[in-house]
């Protein structure tokens, strides 16, 4: 099959050009690398079945042609992290809304099957734990930027299911809960990546708020085992489905973990989330997946502990910190 | 001499053999495609080609990529499949796509053809079709949004060369087989191919006495140039006169594949023609052209490509 992936340069998307590839599908990828990277897929550029294009999702042209070519569209483009929706609220919601749109009308054509990444993060401010996808999503008042992002995926969402009930383009949704795993970059704010960093460089590792809120964190290798198996099951379409894993944590206790895990020395400070972001900021307390729907459809469980995740970011963390020590050396003597 | 050319539909199974010919005379090709019903997949060995240009356009949108030497105008969806399904889009593309082209024909001073078709005779009652027929044609019926939007088609084409002085022709294509042919437009020798590749019975409507009549592609396409290259603006007949049974059909076409399918007979379907040929003695007279290659000869030489297909739709299913 010939698989498109868009974002596909990115931390997850990356990850799931690499497992179609292993199942022997033509993998295209397109991403115009904001927040994507080369290093992501420089090991996959030789692969013969392999094609990216350091391109935009609005360039139409380009993607009218990827869409006629593939089976399965796989859309992660998008403006992610909270940092970088706080910082660019006017490119998030452009980004995640207009190129949904465009991909979505290109598979109208030949009602070609896609899959729309969602987040958590739509279900907002509730504290009904676990989430279901029929429930009320709780979102915060405009004048807070960072509800920007839940909203504009919300509104992805709403294309999608349009697209499906009005135009007969078979899409599903996954609502992705916390992804974790070798290349994620903290640079956007994601939390584990960041802890870790400041773990192994025996800087202060930084919990913001009381470190009482909690998260579940799914390997990325887990997260990619269920859109592969949702984005072409036939009961799939016209569907939300919650991607994650149902281990809570607090942040602090991750903290000590990865602190205990990294044998590191460095010290657990709380920061106000007013100093880390701004004044008035919200975060969730709790965010669990109830998983039972995508259970009943695939049988699908997270396989991978949050202690394993731990330790292969840890180890991708150490050999990318590894690197840049010898590249600094060399541009010094350079 | 060199020239820019514009192909319409050339992501089409016509169309993409019409650029690969194009650009083997050393022309440069423009193709635009909405990709409607075209594939990328036909022209993606393009990719590299710095003579070719695909453009992703609507041609019922107004649109021009500069000057053009030469116009194909060959966008529509042309299986009984595709048009029914896409039945406003084939009349938008007959109507208002031949007269945004016939416009840019006019502005460039550019040559012009029209992919038309044998179905402008509708359900014929003189056999073979001579060019000089008027067509038999329902103009309500559910195959009128093929039948006549060519038909206009036609006649705006006729009536930009009489009162706009744009230098136009007209092609009335009729059945033509070949790689990259879509194996589900529903077309006999499509349905036939998939059934035996797949070791599938091949289903044969009625008793098999009717007829048809089959083009295979580089003829087609030898005969559509040829045209181009002449002076004739009333429209010309283009396909293979050659008449087979549809039970003949089957048979040539277990042969070629070797396949050990058999033959399952259907109730006839009420709009199936009994009989379609072309007459090509104008072809033949104006253009010296006639086809070469007989249905066993190309359906050997489509082999492959049927075989990659059909391994390919089930693949993905």
């Amino acid at each position: 099959m010939k698989i498109l992936i868009t974002g596909g340069a990115g931390f997850i998307g990356s990850h799931l050009a690499e497992r179609h590839l292993a199942m022997d599908d033509e993998v295209y990828v397109i991403d115009d690398l904001s927040t994507g990277s080369m290093a992501n897929i420089q090991h996959l550029k030789i692969h013969p079945q392999f094609t990216y294009y350091i391109d935009s999702v609005t360039n139409t042209q380009l993607m009218a042609e990827l869409v006629d070519l593939c089976d399965i569209i796989y859309h992660l483009a998008a403006a992610v992290g909270v940092r970088l929706i706080l910082e660019s609220p006017v490119r998030t919601l452009e980004t995640n809304i207009r190129c949904t749109e465009i991909v979505l009308s290109l598979a109208e054509t030949k009602r070609k099957r896609v899959l729309i990444t969602s987040t958590s993060e739509v279900y907002g401010k509730t504290d009904q734990v676990p989430f279901r996808e029929d429930d009320d999503l709780v979102l915060g008042a405009t004048s807070k930027a960072r509800w920007s992002y839940a909203c504009s995926k919300a509104i992805d969402e709403f294309l999608a299911i349009a697209y499906w009930k009005e135009r007969r383009v078979p899409t599903v949704i996954a609502r992705l809960f916390n992804t974790v795993g070798p290349r994620q970059t903290g640079r956007y704010g994601m939390v584990i990546p960041n802890l870790v960093t400041q773990a192994l460089t025996g800087a202060d590792i930084r919990v913001f708020g009381d470190g009482h809120q909690s998260r579940c964190f799914t390997h990325v290798n887990d997260a990619v085992d269920a859109l592969v198996s949702i984005a072409a099951h036939p009961d799939a379409v016209g569907e939300v489905y919650n991607v994650g894993s149902n281990h809570e944590i607090t942040i602090l206790e991750l903290a000590a973990m990865i602190r205990e895990m990294t044998g590191s020395s460095s010290r657990i400070v709380l920061v106000p989330y007013a100093t880390a972001y701004e004044e008035g900021f919200e975060d969730m307390a709790r965010r669990v997946p109830d998983i039972a729907k995508l259970h009943r459809l695939t049988g699908y469980e997270p396989k991978i502990s949050l202690e394993e995740s731990l330790r292969s970011i840890i180890e991708d963390q150490r050999r990318r910190l590894g690197e840049r020590h010898v590249d600094s050396r060399l541009r010094f003597t350079a | 001499m060199k020239v820019r050319v514009l192909v319409t539909g050339g992501a089409g199974f016509i169309g993409s053999h019409l650029c690969d010919a194009l650009l083997a005379a050393g022309h440069s090709v423009i193709c635009a495609d909405n990709l409607l019903t075209g594939l990328v997949e036909n022209i993606s060995h393009l990719r590299q080609e710095p003579r070719f240009e695909f453009r992703e356009q609507d041609v019922c949108r107004p649109f021009d990529f500069g000057k053009v030497d030469l116009i194909f105008h060959f966008a529509s969806p042309a299986s009984p499949v595709d048009y029914l399904e896409h039945g406003i889009e084939t009349l938008q593309v007959g109507s208002l796509g031949t007269i945004h082209c016939l416009e840019l024909a006019g502005k460039y001073q550019a040559r012009f053809m029209l992919a038309s078709t044998s179905e402008c005779y509708g359900d014929p009652l003189e056999h073979p079709q001579k060019e000089t027929y008027w067509g038999h044609v329902n103009p309500i019926g559910p195959r009128s949004v093929y039948d006549e939007s060519k038909r206009f088609a036609e006649a705006v084409t006729m009536a930009y060369r009489r009162y706009r002085k744009v230098d136009t022709h007209i092609v009335r294509i009729f059945n033509t087989y070949g790689p990259r042919l879509q194996i589900n437009d529903g077309r006999v020798i499509s349905n036939f191919m998939k059934q035996a590749l797949r070791g599938e019975d091949l289903t044969v409507y009625g008793d098999g006495s009717q007829t048809r009549s089959f083009c295979y592609v580089s003829d087609e396409v030898a005969g559509i140039l040829a045209l181009a290259r002449s002076e004739e603006y009333e429209p010309t007949n283009i396909g293979n006169p050659g008449e087979f049974t549809i039970l003949e059909c089957a048979r040539v076409v277990l042969g070629v594949t070797g396949s050990a399918s058999g033959i399952r007979h259907e109730p006839l379907p009420q709009d199936d023609p009994k009989q379609r040929c072309p007459d090509i003695s104008k072809a033949k007279r104006l253009l010296g052209w006639e086809p070469k290659i007989d249905l066993r000869t190309g359906l050997r030489m489509s082999l492959d490509y049927f075989r990659s297909a059909v391994q390919a739709s089930t693949a993905s299913a």
